[in-house]
């Protein structure tokens, strides 16, 4: 816990959100609960309310603004235990798919242009469910080495898989609580 | 009964020294195979599939669907050409600033060159002598022998260049500014900036149809495709997916398959309509996308599932779903006629 906490404040750059790095860069984690696929979905989706099972995050403040197009949009900011905050936008909550996709838009990781997806499917085992959190992203300095520290690949990298360690077993403990 | 003949590398030797006879004899020895009890050992393609993740270049036999052998390459490979005139596939390794050429008879590694800055897009001349490279971070093309693999000259260009198209003449070559949000036509005799012509936000994957008049440019964070009339230089503009990244004309040039990265889709445009007509799901985070000759079969690399998926471009069904390496790209013309096939066609 206190290992992902320090990575997230470790670096608290802008992020970049027109040119990146050379190479995307990806981190994918799974977890199997034993709880009902339609109950994980219930927390997964629930984009106002991380604080409810992530272990880094102190309180989730919700939005609703219109975007550069007119359209009215989802934005949360996630404010972090260790300090420092995350603001995301919802791309979408596909109850038949069991799916949400999200962006970061500004915050303490030092990713770039980072999307995310949380897939909820049911099994492998019978009243068992599988969560997917996959994230694509690019690291913070764009142009070619000498890179500074903690804005090559593997900052980016660590940070990511830090959140999503500390948080799908966290998520798996919830959804079997009660 | 037909014996099929699997594409070792020892047929594909041959179909090399069959390729060096004049058409009677190739007609001949087709003949003689065929009754003999043989079919032509020499009609599959490959497809090369750079993974970034591990560093390699995974060979699909395009007739089987199975991976015939994966070449190590440079750094981060993403980009990527096919010859079948110089039997070359040519890589670019982003993040190991490189060229990886491949042998595609033995399909082992020729060698790799070094390249100054990030090399992205690959591009070959239609006479394929000639090797573009887009270089994203120096804002340059670069214009390479293809045979000795020496910089001829350096193009300066608009910004994060990375897809490239070339008129069937060789004499315009279109390229993709990604950060300049324009497509610039370099006369390919004066190696300048002849236009400029603004497109979508972040133009990425370029191709261009079998006659040239056509130039279709994808967008990625307009989420759609300029079809640009390369004469009158008009442009008309039709919605896709979510961040696409390529696209690729189907075989009869009536359709265009657009990968849609955020979408874990394909968009199909039907170019009479002018309009998308379809979504097929295929793997995750689809980049580079190609169409087989042959069949008309499209191949798609999914960078976040790692695996190649073959879509049938008639009744718009996924195939089947080929394992590759990690982090599939394949940005660029990935699959490789066969030499005979071309050959006989001519």
């Amino acid at each position: 816990m206190k290992k992902v906490l320090a990575l997230i404040v470790m670096a608290i750059l802008p992020l970049t959100a027109a040119a990146h790095g050379p190479s995307p860069q990806k981190v994918e984690k799974e977890v199997v609960i034993k709880a009902d696929p339609a109950k994980v979905w219930g927390l997964v989706k629930d984009f106002g309310n991380m604080q409810k099972w992530h272990p880094a995050v102190a309180s989730t403040t919700l939005e609703t603004k219109k975007d550069e197009n007119g359209d009215a949009q989802t934005y949360r900011t996630l404010t972090l235990k260790g300090g420092g905050t995350i603001y995301e936008k919802l791309r979408s909550a596909d109850d038949k798919d069991m799916q949400l996709k999200y962006e970061i838009i500004s915050g303490v990781l030092p990713v770039a242009d980072y999307n995310s997806k949380m897939t909820v499917k049911a099994g492998p085992g019978a009243g068992e469910t599988t969560v997917t959190w996959m994230a694509r992203f690019y690291r913070v300095y764009k142009l070619n080495p000498p890179i500074p520290a903690g804005q090559d690949d593997e900052s980016a990298i660590s940070a990511v898989t830090g959140v999503f360690e500390a948080g799908l077993p966290a998520l798996k403990a919830v959804a079997e609580a009660k | 009964m037909q014996v099929r003949i699997k594409p070792t590398k020892a047929n594909k030797s041959q179909q090399i020294i069959i390729l060096k006879f004049p058409l009677p004899l190739i007609a001949l020895i087709s003949v003689t195979l065929l009754m003999s009890g043989f079919a032509l050992p020499c009609f599959s393609g490959s497809a090369y599939i750079t993974n970034q993740g591990d560093n390699t270049v995974s060979v699909i036999d395009t007739d089987s669907n199975r991976i015939i052998e994966t070449v190590k390459v440079g750094l981060a490979p993403v980009g990527v050409v096919v010859s079948a005139i110089n039997q070359r596939a040519y890589i670019s390794n982003v993040d190991g600033q490189s060229i990886s050429v491949i042998d595609t008879i033995k399909n082992q590694l020729v060698n790799t060159y070094p390249i100054k800055g990030s090399p992205v897009g690959l591009l070959l001349s239609p006479n394929n002598k000639t090797l573009y490279v887009a270089d994203w971070t120096e804002d340059v093309i670069y214009q390479i022998d293809a045979i000795t693999m020496k910089i001829q000259s350096k193009i300066k260009n608009g910004k994060a260049p990375a897809g490239m198209a070339i008129s069937p003449d060789g004499k315009r070559l279109y390229v993709a500014n990604r950060d300049s949000d324009d497509v610039s036509i370099i006369d390919t005799n004066t190696q300048q900036i002849s236009q400029r012509i603004s497109v979508g936000k972040h133009p990425f994957g370029l191709a261009i149809n079998r006659s040239g008049s056509e130039l279709y440019v994808v967008n990625v964070i307009s989420n759609n495709v300029s079809v640009l009339n390369t004469t009158n230089l008009k442009i008309q503009t039709i919605k896709v997916g979510e961040h696409p990244y390529c696209i690729t004309p189907s075989k009869n040039g009536q359709l265009l398959f657009v990968t849609n990265t955020q979408d874990d889709s394909v968009s199909v445009i039907d170019l009479a309509q002018k309009q998308s007509i379809a979504t097929i799901k295929v793997g995750e985070v689809p980049e580079g996308i190609s169409m087989e000759d042959k069949t008309g079969n499209i191949y798609i690399a999914n960078w976040g599932s790692n695996q190649v998926s073959v879509l049938d471009s008639q009744t718009l069904k996924i195939l089947t779903q080929i394992k590759t390496g990690d982090k599939s790209r394949a940005f660029g013309k990935f699959i490789l006629e066969s030499p005979s096939n071309k050959t006989i066609l001519n």
